[in-house]
Parts: C-alpha cells; sequence; structure tokens
C-alpha cells in the first residue's frame, strides 16, 4: 500500500515533469528574445542572437533540451536562469523558507483554533454554541483568500498601522538575533493569519462531524456519567478520537495552503515562493517556473505521502 | 428545529427571484449609460454615480451590473459542464469492466494530485482566457474530483432491484438511467452542482485578481484587483467594499444553501414551493 | 507523530534567517546612509552581464561600474576614465587618454589594457545595452593612452558606445568564457563611485558602500541601500525617516509626498506614450494616420488617465529639451472631429446607415493591441475613437504575444511607451527596421537616408541639422501619433538633490538618481 501510494506519485512526478517543461514552451515568443528585449537594449543582429541562444541553452531540439533537465534534475541540478543570472536553486531556496515559515506559523493557528472549535460546536450538535460557530465559520468561508488578505492589510496595517504592511522584515533589522527573530513574527504575523484563516474553516467542519458521532458514542457519555468535563474531556476523549481524521485531512490541505500562499504573498509582498512564481510567469522565465512548481508539486506529493503513510500505520495499529 | 433545518418556500423563492434578476441584468445594463470613462475620475458616491467612479471614470455600479453576469455565468456553466463530464466518466466507470475502470480510477488519482492552481495558473497566463477558456479551464482540472463519489453512487443505484427488473424487461439503458436513475441521485448531483458554482466563481474571482483574465473581462475579482492601488486612500471604501461584498455574499449563498440542501435530504423532508 | 514535526520546524525555521547574513549593520553609519525605495524589486546582480535587461538594471550597474566618457549634473558630457579624447578627422579612429591614478575596487591600477580587453571582450560576449560592431579594435600605445579603429564613421561613439559601455576589468574578467554564469564577487569589481556590498535577489535589496579612492570626487554616502517597496509603504517609511528618496514617485501620490513636508522634483520623462500604427497595412495611407491624430483628444485623455500630470507630446520623434530635435514648430493635431471624419472620407473609407465606418461594403473593426500597464489609456483611445464611428477592439496582450503581434503585423493600432532619450544612431532601425517595438515605416525613403547619414556624420553641428530634418518629417509623415510626455517625479529628503538630465542617464533612462547626484 505505502509502496503503491509511493510508485503512483512517482508517475505523477513523471507526468508533471512533462508538462511543466512543455507548456511554458508553447507560450508564444522565443524565451531568448523575451529575455533581450526592453525599451533600452540595442537590437542585436543574427550572429550575436545565435550566440547568446548557444550561451543560454536555447539550442538544439525541444526534446533535446527535455533530456538535458530531466538528466540534470536527477542529478540534483535544477538548471541556470540567465534572466537572473544565478541558478536556480539559489533563486528558490530562500522565497521557499519564507513559504515554508509562514505556513508553520499558520499551521498551529488554524490547526488549534479549527478544531478547538470544531469540539466545542460538536459536543452539543444544534446547541446555541453550534450554531453561533457554524453561522461564523460559514461566513469566514465565504472569504476568499485574497479579500480576507486585503482585508487584514487594511484593517491591521493601513486603517490602524501597528503590523507592518509587506516585506518579511525590517529595512534593517535589529542587531541582537532574538530582536530580529521577533520582528521577521511581527511581519510574518498578518499574512500567516491569512493563510490560517481559511484552513480554520476545513478542520473546524472535520473536528464538527467527527465530534457530533462521537458525541452518542457510550464511552463519552459514560466519562460524562463519571464527572469528566472541561479540558480533560475535550483533549483526551475527543481530541484524541479526532486526530486520525485530522491528519488525513491535513494532506491535502497542504495544497490549499500553497494555493492560498500565492494569493497572500501577492498582497503583502512577502518575498516567498508564490512571489517567485508569479514574477517568474510574468517575465516568461521558464526555468525558473519549471523548477518552482515541479518543487513545490513535489513538496505537495510528499507531504500527503507521508501523512497517509502515517494515517495508514496508525489505523494498522488499532 | 426540525422546520429550521429545512429549505423554507421563501428560500425557493428568494433563489428563483434572484436568476430571474441575473437574466435580466444584461437588460438593465443595454439601458444604462455604459462603462464609459469620463473625466470624473475616482469620484465619491453621489446621486450621479451612486457607488462612485474608478480611476478612469467608469460608475463603479455599472461595472458591478456587468461583473455579476460575467461572474456568476461563468461559475453557473463552469459547473453545469463539470457535473456532466464527471457523470459521463462516473457512468462509465461504474458500468465498464474492471480493468478498464482500474485504469481510468488510476489516471483520476494521478490528476487529483496535481495542484490544480498551478497549472491553472501556468495554462492561464499563456491564453489570458476569456469566457469560454476559462470555462474549459475550469471543467478541466475540477470534474476528476467528483468521478469516485458518482461512480459509487451509481454503482449503489444500478444494483437496485427496480434498475434490474427494468433492464431485465427489455428497457434501454438509457431509459433506466433517466427514469429510475437519474432522479435517484439528483440530490447528490445538486449537492456537487454548487460546491462547484462556488468553486468555479471563486476561481474566477481569483484569476481576475491576479490580472491573467483578459482584461476585457470584467468580474469581481478584476474590479477588485483595480482597488488594490487604492488602499492607502478613502477610495477604497467605494472601489473594493462593493465587488467585495458581492463576491463573498454571493460565495455565502451558495454555502449556505447547499449546506440546507444537504440537511434537507438527510433528514427527508419534502421541499415545497 | 511529534518526532519528525519538531525536526522540520527546526531545520526549515532556520531558511529565513539565512537573510542575515547580507543585511547591514548600520546603527552608527546612520546619517550617513542613504535609502532608495524602488517599486521595481529586484533587478539582478549589479554587473554588466548580470543585471535584469532594462533600464534600471543598467543603471545600478552603472552605480558600480564606470565608462571611459561621463555625464556631469546637466547631461553634459565630461571626462569619465577618459582625461582626454581626440576623434580623428575622417571618424576612423579615436585617441583615448586615460586619467592617471585610477583604480579597480580591489585596488589594481585600471590601464589602457582593460579598456582593450573590454572592446575585444564585447565583441565575443554581445553586451545587450552598447553595441561594439562599429569598432574594429582598440590598441593600447602606453599604459594610459589608447587608440580606437572604427570600421566607419560612427557619429554615436562619443554619446553612445563610449558613454555607455561599461569598462571591465581584465585580470578578473578574463579566461571567463560565459560571463552570463560568472557570479562570484570579483565580477561585480568595477572603478565607479560605490563598491557592491550585498544584495538578497528575494527581498530585492541593494547594498553598496562608497569608494574612497574614487578620482571624480567623494561619494556623498558611506553606505546605500536600494530596497523594494511600494510608493504608499515607502512614504511612510520615509516619514519615519527609514527611506530618503522615492525615484519613481507614481503621479497622483506628488500631491501627498508634498504634503507630508518632503520634496519633489519633476520632470517631462521623454518617454513617450504613443499611438503605433500599422504602417504596413490599413495605415500605408498617412491621410489615414493624420485622420486618427484629429480624432484623438489627447487633453482629455491626459485628464483622465494621468489627471493631467503629463503634456501632450511633441508630435516628432523628440521631444522639448531634447539635444536632437532642433525647434522647428510642429503640427500639434488638435482635436477636430470633423477633420478627421474629411480625411477618413479621402482615404477611401464611407460610412454605412448606421454611421459605421466601412471599407469596401465592409464595416471596420480596428484591433489595439498593447499590454497592462498601459490598460487604461487603451479603453479610453478606443472610447474616442468609437465616437466618430470606428469600432474598436482592445486586446491587452502579455508582453510576448504583443511582441508577437507587432512584429508579424497582426494588429492595426498599439499602444506603446518608448523613450526617445540617448544617443540616436540606432533610430534608422527603430524607424524602418527590426526593433520590435519600432515603427516598421518604410513609407519615407528620405526619413530613412536622413537616419542613415547621421548615424555616419563627424560634425555634431551637421549631425543635429539632419536629425531637425528627420523631426519635422516624422512629424508630418506620423508613422506613430506621440500621445502624452508623463511627468516622472522624484520624492526626497535634504540628504540628496536628484535631478532629471534632460536626455536621460546614458542609454536614455528617464531617472533623476544618476551617480553624478550621488558623488559630492
Amino acid at each position: 500500500m505505502v509502496l503503491i501510494g509511493f510508485v503512483n506519485r512517482l508517475l505523477i512526478f513523471a507526468l508533471l515533469l512533462v508538462i511543466t517543461f512543455y507548456l511554458p514552451r508553447l507560450l508564444p515568443g522565443d524565451p531568448l528574445e523575451v529575455m533581450v528585449a526592453s525599451e533600452y537594449t540595442r537590437g542585436l543582429n543574427a550572429g550575436e542572437i545565435q550566440q547568446l541562444r548557444i550561451h543560454m541553452g536555447f539550442e538544439g531540439s525541444w526534446l533535446d533540451q527535455l533530456a538535458a533537465y530531466g538528466f540534470g534534475i536527477l542529478h540534483g541540478d535544477l538548471g541556470y536562469s540567465f534572466r537572473h543570472a544565478a541558478p536556480v536553486a539559489d533563486i528558490i531556496i530562500q522565497p521557499l523558507g519564507w513559504t515554508l515559515f509562514l505556513i508553520l506559523l499558520a499551521l498551529p493557528i488554524f490547526l488549534v483554533t479549527g478544531v478547538a472549535c470544531g469540539i466545542e460546536a460538536g459536543r452539543q450538535p444544534h446547541g446555541g454554541i453550534d450554531r453561533f460557530l457554524t453561522g461564523a465559520m460559514t461566513l469566514l468561508a465565504s472569504l476568499p483568500p485574497f479579500v480576507m488578505a486585503i482585508g487584514l492589510l487594511l484593517v491591521f496595517a493601513i486603517l490602524l498601522p501597528i503590523l507592518p504592511a509587506s516585506g518579511a522584515q525590517p529595512l534593517f533589522p535589529a542587531q541582537g538575533m532574538v530582536a530580529h527573530a521577533l520582528q521577521i513574527l511581527r511581519h510574518a504575523l498578518l499574512p500567516a493569519l491569512a493563510l490560517a484563516m481559511h484552513e480554520i474553516v476545513r478542520f473546524f467542519f472535520v473536528a464538527r462531524s467527527e465530534a457530533i458521532s462521537l458525541s452518542t458514542r457510550p464511552f463519552l457519555l459514560n466519562a460524562r456519567a463519571r464527572g469528566i468535563y472541561g479540558v480533560r474531556e475535550r483533549v483526551d476523549y475527543y481530541g484524541r478520537n479526532i486526530f486520525p481524521a485530522i491528519a488525513s485531512r491535513l494532506s491535502d490541505a497542504f495544497s490549499g495552503l500553497i494555493s492560498g500562499a500565492l494569493f497572500v504573498e501577492i498582497v503583502f509582498s512577502y518575498p516567498g515562493i508564490g512571489l517567485v512564481l508569479y514574477k517568474a510567469i510574468g517575465e516568461r522565465d521558464y526555468i525558473v517556473i519549471q523548477s518552482t512548481v515541479l518543487l513545490l508539486s513535489v513538496f505537495i506529493l510528499g507531504f500527503n505521502w507521508i501523512i497517509d503513510t502515517l494515517v495508514l500505520l496508525h489505523s494498522r495499529r488499532g | 428545529m426540525a422546520e429550521n433545518r429545512m429549505i423554507r418556500p421563501v428560500q425557493v423563492k428568494l433563489i428563483v427571484l434572484f436568476t430571474l434578476g441575473l437574466c435580466l441584468l444584461p437588460a438593465v445594463v443595454y439601458f444604462l449609460p455604459g462603462y464609459q470613462t469620463s473625466l470624473d475620475t475616482l469620484a465619491a458616491p453621489s446621486l450621479e454615480h451612486w457607488l462612485g467612479t474608478n480611476d478612469i471614470g467608469q460608475d463603479i455600479l455599472t461595472g458591478l451590473l456587468i461583473a455579476t453576469p460575467n461572474t456568476i455565468g461563468i461559475a453557473v456553466i463552469a459547473a453545469l459542464l463539470t457535473l456532466l463530464l464527471s457523470i459521463g466518466v462516473g457512468i462509465f466507470v461504474a458500468t465498464a469492466g474492471r480493468k478498464l475502470s482500474g485504469l481510468v480510477l488510476r489516471f483520476i488519482d494521478i490528476l487529483q494530485s496535481i495542484p490544480s492552481i498551478l497549472l491553472i495558473l501556468l495554462v492561464s497566463v499563456w491564453l489570458s482566457p476569456g469566457m469560454i477558456a476559462l470555462v474549459v479551464l475550469l471543467v478541466a482540472t475540477g470534474w476528476y474530483d467528483d468521478v469516485r463519489v458518482l461512480r459509487a453512487v451509481f454503482l449503489r443505484e444500478l444494483t437496485r432491484e427496480n434498475v434490474r427488473y427494468a433492464s431485465i424487461g427489455g428497457e434501454s439503458g438509457y431509459y433506466c438511467m433517466t427514469v429510475h436513475v437519474l432522479p435517484a441521485v439528483s440530490p447528490v448531483l445538486v449537492g456537487l452542482f454548487i460546491q462547484h458554482i462556488r468553486r468555479a466563481a471563486l476561481m474566477t474571482a481569483g484569476l481576475g485578481f491576479l490580472g491573467i483574465t483578459d482584461t476585457r473581462l470584467v468580474t469581481w475579482g478584476s474590479m477588485i484587483q483595480d482597488s488594490l492601488n487604492y488602499l492607502y486612500t478613502d477610495a477604497w471604501l467605494w472601489l473594493l467594499l462593493p465587488p467585495t461584498l458581492v463576491l463573498c455574499l454571493f460565495l455565502w449563498g451558495c454555502l449556505t444553501f447547499g449546506q440546507r440542501f444537504e440537511r434537507y435530504v438527510m433528514t427527508g423532508a419534502r421541499l415545497s414551493v | 507523530m511529534p518526532f519528525s514535526r519538531r525536526a522540520l520546524i527546526q531545520y526549515t525555521a532556520l531558511w529565513p534567517f539565512l537573510g542575515f547574513a547580507l543585511s547591514p549593520t548600520g546603527a552608527n553609519g546612520r546619517a550617513n546612509r542613504l535609502v532608495i525605495a524602488d517599486e521595481g524589486g529586484d533587478r539582478g546582480l549589479p554587473a554588466p552581464f548580470l543585471h535584469h535587461k532594462d533600464g534600471i538594471g543598467y543603471l545600478y550597474t552603472s552605480y558600480i561600474f564606470d565608462t571611459l566618457i561621463a555625464q556631469d549634473r546637466t547631461g553634459k558630457l565630461v571626462g569619465g576614465l577618459a582625461r582626454a579624447w581626440q576623434l580623428s578627422s575622417d571618424g576612423l579612429s579615436c585617441t583615448i587618454t586615460l586619467r592617471d591614478n585610477i583604480r579597480w575596487h580591489d585596488g589594481s591600477p585600471l590601464t589602457a589594457k582593460d579598456v582593450v580587453f573590454t572592446v575585444a571582450y564585447m565583441a565575443k560576449h554581445p553586451y545587450l545595452f552598447v553595441s561594439t560592431v562599429k569598432i574594429a579594435r582598440a590598441v593600447a600605445l602606453s599604459a594610459n593612452r589608447l587608440n580606437i579603429l572604427l570600421r566607419e564613421p560612427d557619429a554615436g561613439l562619443l554619446s553612445g558606445t563610449l558613454l555607455n559601455l561599461p569598462i571591465l576589468p581584465e585580470h578578473l574578467y578574463a579566461g571567463h568564457a560565459s560571463p552570463e554564469r560568472f557570479t562570484s564577487g570579483s565580477a561585480l569589481m568595477g572603478s565607479g563611485p560605490y563598491r557592491f556590498s550585498g544584495y538578497d535577489r528575494a527581498e530585492g535589496r541593494y547594498f553598496f558602500k562608497g569608494n574612497t579612492d574614487y578620482y571624480r570626487g567623494d561619494p556623498l554616502f558611506d553606505q546605500m541601500a536600494i530596497v523594494t517597496m511600494g510608493p504608499d509603504a515607502a512614504l511612510r517609511a520615509m516619514r519615519s525617516g527609514e527611506v530618503d528618496l522615492i525615484p519613481f514617485l507614481p503621479y497622483d501620490r506628488v500631491t501627498q509626498a508634498r504634503s507630508m513636508g518632503f520634496q519633489v522634483v519633476t520632470a517631462a520623462s521623454n518617454h513617450v506614450v504613443r499611438l503605433l500604427f500599422n504602417n504596413r497595412n490599413r495605415f500605408q495611407d498617412r491621410d489615414r494616420r493624420h485622420a486618427l491624430a484629429f480624432a484623438i483628444h489627447r487633453k482629455a485623455l491626459i485628464e483622465t488617465v494621468r489627471q493631467g500630470e503629463a503634456a501632450p507630446a511633441e508630435t516628432g520623434f523628440f521631444q522639448p529639451n531634447s539635444p536632437w530635435g532642433g525647434d522647428t514648430a510642429l503640427p500639434p493635431y488638435a482635436f477636430d472631429p470633423q477633420q478627421a471624419q474629411t480625411l477618413l472620407s479621402k482615404s477611401g473609407w464611407s460610412r454605412d446607415q448606421h454611421k459605421r465606418w466601412c471599407s469596401d461594403g465592409e464595416v471596420i473593426h480596428l484591433t489595439l493591441v498593447t499590454d497592462t500597464p498601459l490598460r487604461r489609456e487603451a479603453v479610453v483611445v478606443s472610447e474616442q475613437l468609437e465616437s466618430i464611428g470606428l469600432s474598436v477592439d482592445v486586446r491587452i496582450l502579455e508582453r510576448t504575444a504583443l511582441r508577437e503581434a507587432l512584429r508579424s503585423g497582426n494588429f492595426d493600432l498599439s499602444l506603446l511607451s518608448t523613450s526617445t532619450m540617448g544617443d540616436p544612431s540606432d533610430l534608422a532601425r527603430y524607424l524602418a527596421g527590426d526593433f520590435w517595438n519600432g515603427d516598421y515605416f518604410a513609407g519615407s525613403r528620405e526619413m530613412t537616408a536622413l537616419l542613415e547619414q547621421q548615424a555616419q556624420v563627424v560634425s555634431l553641428h551637421q549631425r543635429k541639422a539632419l536629425l531637425a530634418k528627420f523631426q519635422a518629417l516624422y512629424a508630418y509623415e506620423l508613422p506613430s501619433y506621440m500621445l502624452f510626455n508623463p511627468n516622472y517625479a522624484t520624492a526626497h529628503n535634504h540628504k540628496i538633490a536628484p535631478r532629471f538630465l534632460p536626455d536621460g542617464v546614458a542609454i536614455g533612462i528617464p531617472t533623476s538618481v544618476h551617480k553624478s547626484v550621488l558623488v559630492g
């Protein structure tokens, strides 16, 4: 089972490799010309263009280029972007770090809030708390990620300027490690919150429906009869039993988080991978587009494979 | 309690009204002064421009009246086509042989693990899609999510006695489908349909927001995108709020209607008009 | 499960902190630090073969790399690395004397050999901003004298090639067969007023240090940073003292910046928005081009899309203040719909009963192509043309698609933003040649001949006379209708006095932050 999952994902990876390679090349226009054309560059003559083409690896048929690209990937070489004059790995590694940082910051927010609210609502289905929470979550679910991001930006960074509106750190970071880390956290707070909001809803509804079905189970009725209430009831009895369902939902959440990060990073000009991808698409930087999409899908596929495997192992253990 | 969970006649009437209104919108737009630019740029709401004007003097209200049928139209058409495609594949998988259906399902597994937003992004930048291309794109990346659900539902329905009898009794497959199977699965289909409308509206708005749809296509998302430059001025009040509110209201409407519909199906209550 | 997650958090959380190493420690140098906020973001590493292929990438590079001939604060040509130059009377050779005691940032002396090397190197590795094809070779005469030999006379040698060509250090660049891959610190070692000290690609930040050995005076700042920031955030940061200069302040933020107490310099950008006609097809007929010019109300256009922060452009190619355009009065094509319709009828188009223009009984649909930055202008122009009965279909294309459309001639009208500054030696290719955003105009032999001549004459006086003739012809033939000349604005505080140069910086970049304003 575990192995099949892995092979499946390997297959997807190969498919994506080909798609990400060919799709950008179907775009109209010659990447070399896009790269060299601006209002200021002089026109090159044919000989010069050919010289550049050879230099920049745009020589040869698409198939040759694909082979070279695939071969490089197998050796861990993501290629070289001539637009940025840098190896692609250098271009995307730091933004990837920022994006993962945002996601990791958002993770506890949406997990704790979503699951806690879900349990609270599911403890007494159709009660007052449930109706209020479900209503609120439905409202929250109706806000697309970019609306949420713009809203937070507007309220907390523009109307009440208490948090930074853009970037990942101040122009001139503080000297001390701790102070700097705090500044980075401050900058990440709004984007992470915007990112978390949408996922809160997802986990709320999962936790709620699980909690509703748990609420009628004998062991819980039993526990309540023994006077177990409060935190212990919610964590030990509900939380523990809801865990597998939450974990399995986490595997598709990751893909949602990545696409959410794209919008959030654009709104907050956060220097993450979404912004890199967005700019690369505008600039037709094929090699960066390919590698970013590939890397992101490797992350998504890898992450949900790991989660699936863990859930599988967990359920086998009983 | 039970009443609360049902779909009340009022709501159904509201939906009917809403749909009628949508159909009439293009006619209304025809009689309006038009989405013309003017020297009256970034004007605050007034008697002349009820919702103010944008940075090239276009009337926001007119913009909304154009964007609304655009966005909703795309969403509904895309949802419908998505559903048709997934029903087709669902029936095929439910009736085809084990090997063939296994192959299709495996293929769907693969499609499902591709992060669709990345693909949509890649393709839209290439196409800068207008209405038709957008619908195609949404259908192409949406149909496979339902196939498994539909397959299970169709398998269940096809093995029911009434269908078997009809089939043995010499009725055609088409007859069995339309008379026995489809009515039985219609609640599921309606549920999926609403979900798809919501997804498509969200995507359309999202792509409009990223500014990669055809710029001639005014959508809620593109109106929101246009307002971003004015967040630091007062103009966000009339540039950002109207399209955002309408978008959220629509998504909220889809969601609550979907929820109520689900409850109605689960509790077996009747839907009275 | 906590086992793996904790490790994961610790590991990945480290990535953002990699950015630390590049951040400057500037607590003490605050008074003498300049921070420039630019919306554009990353422009690549500031070295000739590494920067992005846009004007600003070139500009940043010019802070580090000096050229033989330079511009002073008013844009006049003055000595850069070269102290003197002498052009031979046939225009085929130029003798250059370098300054004494000029050094690279690493301390080694800069000699004639470096210049000879640069010319040879650029011939092998074409640099996108400066063409060296007219230079046959360069010969070192002594440590500080050299001779540049040309294949043909080049009118743009001084104000073009030598002004724009960054000189590379031979001891660092020699042996690098692929300069696009040469990205180590030594690739960023120049001879300019500032040294490279750091770069954060993800956040689009540059850090420079003043070059205390600089031969043309002391840099005004010990440290200079260029950071990516939107205009609104930058204005706020300027109020809190973090930012000193916003080189490209959007026109609709000028009043705000002034009311916040900052100084704002503005100038006509000479980066003109123009309406290109398809001169290979429907608009071969001059009357039709004139008709459309009369049909467009430029003042209304400027009011609507720029709230008045632009001037109707000069209808010739060069804009006012240009050293090249001469001072002949040119036809303004003032808004006159009646005249437009008369001219359209004269060109053979007629109107049907719905008042739509037709050609041979078929309704004419004009396609106007442009890209996103000019989409608002496109909407207004199309509405104006529609009001005289022309049906216009606006297509906003992605940049690559736009290039394809222009090149293949698959359009009727196009809106483009074009720099009219910098040495005009290449104008012939712009008018009728293979420039992707050129005019593709072969309708006037006389204009082409004038442009070819002006690129070769040795006498500056003669060259200007030829260009003035071209200017007048351009306004008459109207291969493109120059619509408006936007004002550019720079907000700044007391630390620096930016100014725009009449013919732009070097290759014609409309910026107020030429390196001369960064040196005392």
